[in-house]
């Protein structure tokens, strides 16, 4: 039997060929997760070793935690280590920073202050030597920087207490490794000998002492020995421990995002292993269908039941076992590329590859598994071939299944109960953070829930969705049979369809959540800020309305509005009796041009109304918290006006807004004065509000606009950079996500080929016969493009339909927090989605297709 | 040795100096060694020869299924040798009719519309009247909803037979369509392919080794060795069995 096994595989190696690429993708993408964790351990490993990489011993008295000095000082602590039996050497440090000049510039520098062995310093001198007093080492990237090398002197910047600053010059007396912890990364590094710091004026506590031992030394022995010590003296928290265990309790502190990192990746890695199963399963049962005539032959020859089912399972080992060793040396291939490309392309010499050995042997038993698993229905199914089947002539029939009443009751419970809860998690709740996690939380289960349903009940959903697609082109025969044809098996199509339901769905409905959470963001954003950037005016730059030019021509400028004060309520200064100032809350006014304001607004902000004015969210306090719906303005010379709201209109949070007309018709003035002129004034002058247009990067518009306008960007506010960094979260986000899906959609598609191409080894024969009676090359291929592109489209147009649902109802669930929902749909990318589904079938369609239309009727016609 | 010169405008199919080899160089089989011959317009006639003397190669080769590596060959008044595989397929379609031994019906179309598929595939539409007397005469009428698999040998051998019929063609090619049938069934058959010929005028070529299916033919053509042996007109069932058994004897 082990022969036969064997030979199958050999002579189904093209058959099994997708299987094999679909269970190697799966894999690869399970090993490639196991080791970016293990890979950041390792990187992070070597970061932080460094620092101990030439020490036996690590201890960190800690003396900072003492409430009150210790009878020990820190030299005797470092003296009683160093006359510790073993000890062959000590080097007591400290890190700390200080103003440095290098190269020109004033900038900040680590600083390490050592006592004692320098050559127990994780970074190495590379050139010259160790520091004495006047002298400093410095690490040789900075050096090269700054231009610096043995012999140069630089100047520090040092605060004695209580005195003035002090400017000292070192001399640099070596060069050393660059420190590649990550928290020095990008900071100059210089070492100075205790005694050179205390020239220097600096105080010297050493925070940890690296211990060298003498060979044959009882390193744990010593490390109980001064942990005792340190407990009697008063600083029971003391860490002393062996280098590689410091090492490790570092990394297990900085590695918790790690964990966090590998469940992420981890879970993708399980959506892409669910169609991996989906599609193993779905091709073996096709291979094994196909081959009924053969098991039934060897059980006339004799074989068992078991025997059979042993074959099949025995084939989806050796399927199992070659997919999965090829995934892990792909998986692995690609993140050690990966490092070694960060390595070098980024300068980062401590980016690791962590290799274990868990990936590889969790990828293999995963691939081994998810076959094997995958084979087991069809393996039992194979069994249940008779002998007789073996001499029946070999015609395919239509194979009538109904779907099982159980499957469509289990199902339609899944989808009611998930829908239900689903539901209930965005209807709308009372705001607080417990009912939003509760609400997000039914909600997150409500759609897992009621999409298992939906799998469940593909053996419906798709094959119908197919059927109705397929009706537009059954006017023609190859159009009718294309439809025909898809739905001959329909547990082949559902499974398959199924598969690719499950890749798009999760697809769509990141692109739908992800654009509805940032459309509401955007429209909750406009409410408080309704401009892009306001540059407001100083005494130093009043702002003429002749800058409006300048900044609107700044590249990534969409529109400007130019808009001077217009009054304030009574409680400003200068604006109502001192009663008034007292008891009421200052808002100021402006007024600019209604077109340039409708302009300017952010999407969804609208310019108030003629004779009505936008009032900012915080800019008028109601003591009993009423919404105020009219507003009392005074034009600074005794005369007021009421002015009724317009609610529908947004003003920044602090400001009332009317256009120009209303000023005209409320007879406010104009007021050109800026805020802190002399005579007292406090209101704002004139403002720029400008709109972006998005093509600019937002931290180059705002100096390029602040430029402009010759102001300070400090002077600069409004949505634009909280706008900008949401967006850019999101669209972070969505890409990396998006990305971990599309390796499931890939195996799905993967199947949608396999099986396609299967069905095209079966009907050979029909396929002949239509040739023989009439069906040109171009319509054969045309058939079972259509075919293919019938299957994956009732997939991907359910799954569009399905993600976008889902994508509205969490963005929903997830913002209700931001109190509106403004749903946002990317049709560009949905349609993008459906066409790459669809035109990635129908491509996978091509090779099968001609191999069909180049095989002669003859030959077709005398296949069995 | 030839028998009736193609250029007879009364023959539906006529070949001349058809050569078939198979592979090349010293592996190469000759299947057909230069054989010509005609079929007269309105006659059933049937193709008969031991295993391997290129019977079936002789009737791919006529059908355009297959094209010969050398020889001449007309259908229905044209030559049809040299065309390109969208001239042969349209050609197929429009001229040619086949009844096949394992029947080859698509299984995934009903009767009916496994009739008028290769109209269908013409995009023409097919002759109410015909299409209801073909019904009719092959006593299809109450299965023609059914699909293959609901239908019996014999029904699905008549179903290919009407479909073979329906677009008028010059010449049904059957291919041992007999072969899968039991004795009442496929004399059933073959009194339907008869009638064709003798009262519609369809010319009908037929592939067998059953003498008594070859009894039923107008005129029995032997082959041997890929090459003729010679024919019997008005066959008896004996004639042909004994000039079989003379053909396999010489071998």
């Amino acid at each position: 039997m082990n022969s036969l096994v064997k030979a199958n595989v050999v002579a189904y190696r093209r058959r099994y060929a997708a299987v094999i690429a679909a269970i190697t993708i799966g894999v690869a993408f399970l090993a490639a997760t196991l080791y970016v964790g293990s890979s950041v351990r390792a990187t992070l490993g070597a970061s932080v070793g460094q620092a101990y990489q030439k020490a036996d011993l690590v201890v960190t008295p800690d003396f900072w935690k003492a409430e009150e000095p210790p009878k020990l000082t820190p030299a005797q602590a470092v003296e009683h280590v160093k006359s510790a039996s073993g000890v062959r050497a000590t080097l007591a440090y400290e890190n700390t920073m200080l103003g440095a000049e290098l190269a020109g510039g004033q900038e900040s520098v680590h600083v390490t202050v050592t006592d004692g062995d320098t050559a127990l310093l994780g970074t190495g001198l590379t050139e010259g030597k160790a520091p004495g007093v006047g002298e400093a080492t410095l690490n040789s990237s900075a050096a090269a920087k700054a231009g610096l090398t043995v012999g140069s002197t630089l100047t520090v910047q040092v605060m004695p207490e209580g005195g003035k600053p002090v400017t000292k010059e070192l001399t640099i007396s070596g060069l050393r490794q660059d420190p590649q912890d990550p928290s020095s990364a990008g900071y100059s590094n210089l070492q100075l000998s205790k005694q050179g710091a205390e020239a220097l004026g600096l105080t010297f506590t050493p925070a940890t002492i690296l211990v060298g031992v003498e060979p044959g030394t009882d390193t744990a022995g010593l490390v109980d020995q001064l942990g005792a010590f340190f407990t009697e003296e008063g600083l029971p928290w003391a860490q002393v421990g062996t280098a590689e265990q410091r090492v490790t309790e570092q990394i297990s502190q900085l590695s918790g995002g790690v964990d966090a990192l590998t469940w992420v990746l981890g879970a993708f890695a399980g959506i892409a292993l669910v169609v991996t199963v989906l599609v193993v399963a779905n091709t073996f049962s096709v291979i094994l269908a196909q081959r009924t005539r053969e098991l039934a032959l060897l059980r006339t020859l004799g074989a068992r039941r078991g025997q059979i089912r042993g074959m099949v399972l025995g084939e989806a080992v050796i399927v199992g076992i070659v997919g999965g060793v090829l995934g892990v040396l792909i998986g692995t291939g690609v993140v050690a590329g990966g490092a070694a490309v960060v390595r070098s392309a980024f300068k980062l010499p401590y980016v690791t590859f962590g290799f274990t050995w868990a990936p590889v042997i969790v990828g293999l038993l995963v691939g081994l598994l998810v076959t094997v698993a995958a084979s087991l229905r069809p393996a039992l199914a194979a069994t249940k071939v008779s002998p007789l089947a073996a001499l029946r002539p070999s015609d395919t029939v239509t194979v009538r299944s109904k779907a099982g009443t159980t499957r469509v009751v289990i199902g339609l419970l899944l989808l009611l109960v998930g829908a239900a809860a689903l539901i209930y998690g965005i209807l709308p709740n009372d705001g607080g953070s417990d009912a939003f996690q509760t609400s997000f939380g039914m909600a997150f289960l409500g759609g897992l829930v009621s999409f298992i349903g939906v799998l469940v009940l593909g053996t419906l959903l798709i094959p119908w969705a197919v059927r109705q697609l397929a009706r537009p082109f059954g006017a023609k025969v190859s159009g009718r049979l294309a439809g025909l044809n898809a739905l001959r098996h329909p547990q082949r199509t559902s499974a398959i369809g199924t598969a690719l339901l499950l890749g798009v769905t999760l697809v769509a409905l990141m692109l739908v959540g992800a654009t509805s959470a940032r459309s509401t963001l955007n429209s909750e954003l406009a409410k408080q800020y309704p401009v892009d950037l306001v540059i407001s005016s100083s005494a130093e730059n009043p702002l003429p309305a002749s800058l409006q030019d300048a900044v609107a021509a700044v590249n990534g400028v969409e529109s400007t509005a130019y808009l001077t004060p217009a009054g304030a309520t009574p409680g400003c200064p200068g604006y109502g009796s001192e009663q008034e100032q007292a008891n009421s809350t200052c808002a100021f006014a402006v007024a600019g041009d209604e077109a340039a304001l409708q302009a300017v607004g952010t999407d969804g902000a609208k310019a108030p109304r003629l004779g009505m004015v936008a009032v900012g969210e915080y800019a008028l306090q109601s003591p009993d918290g009423a919404v105020p719906t009219e507003v009392t303005l005074s034009d600074g010379a005794g005369r007021t006006v009421t002015v009724p709201i317009d609610t529908e209109a947004a003003a920044p949070a602090t400001r009332i807004v009317m256009t120009e007309e209303t000023r005209t018709k409320l007879g406010l003035p104009t007021t050109t004065k800026t805020q802190d002129e002399a005579d007292g004034y406090m209101g704002p002058g004139p403002q720029l509000w400008l709109k972006a247009d998005d093509t600019v990067a937002t931290g180059t518009l705002m100096s390029e606009v602040a430029k402009a306008a010759g102001v300070d960007q400090g002077n600069l506010d409004g949505a634009l950079p909280i706008r900008t960094i949401a967006s850019q979260i999101i669209d972070t986000l969505l890409m990396v996500v998006s990305a971990l899906l599309a390796v499931a959609v890939i195996i799905a598609l993967i199947g949608v080929s396999n099986t396609l191409s299967l069905s095209v080894i079966e009907r050979t024969r029909e396929n002949s016969l239509l040739r023989a009676l009439g069906l040109t090359k171009k319509q054969l291929r045309g058939m079972l493009a259509l075919e293919a592109a019938l299957i994956a489209g009732a997939a991907a147009v359910l799954g569009v339909l399905l993600g976008s649902l889902y994508g509205l109802a969490g963005a929903k669930a997830a913002t209700s927090a931001l109190g509106g929902f403004t749903p946002g749909i990317p049709w560009l990318w949905l349609a993008v989605v459906l066409v790459v589904s669809v035109g990635a079938a129908v491509l996978a369609s091509v090779w099968p297709a001609r191999r069909a239309a180049r095989m002669s009727p003859v030959e077709g016609l005398a296949v069995e | 040795m030839s028998i009736q010169a193609p250029e007879a405008t009364a023959l539906a199919v006529a070949a001349q100096n058809l050569t078939k080899t198979y592979g090349t160089g010293p592996t190469a089989v000759t299947a057909l060694d230069d054989v010509s011959v005609g079929f007269e317009r309105g006659k059933f006639t049937a193709i008969m020869g031991p295993s391997g003397s290129g019977k079936s190669t002789l009737m791919h080769c006529l059908a355009t299924l297959d094209t010969p590596t050398s020889g001449a060959l007309t259908l229905g008044g044209s030559r049809v040798d040299g065309l390109d595989d969208d001239a042969l397929t349209t050609l197929r379609r429009d001229r040619v009719g086949f009844v096949f031994q394992a029947f080859n019906l698509v299984p995934t179309l009903s009767a009916e519309q496994n009739i008028v598929l290769p109209l269908e595939l013409a995009g023409k539409k097919p002759d109410a009247a015909w299409m209801a007397e073909l019904v009719e005469r092959l006593g299809l009428g109450s299965r023609l909803k059914h699909k293959p698999h609901e239908l019996s040998g014999g029904q699905q051998q008549r179903v290919a037979v009407a479909r073979a019929l329906l677009p008028r063609p010059d010449v049904v090619f059957g291919d041992e369509p007999t072969g899968n049938l039991d004795s009442s069934s496929g004399a059933e058959v073959l009194r339907l392919l008869q009638r064709s010929a003798h009262e519609d005028g369809q010319t009908v070529i037929m592939v067998t080794h059953d003498p008594v299916a070859a009894a039923s033919a107008d005129r029995v053509v032997l082959l041997k060795d890929g090459r003729l042996a010679g024919e019997i007109i008005a066959p008896q069932v004996e004639q042909v069995s004994s000039a079989l058994a003379r053909l396999g004897a010489a071998s």
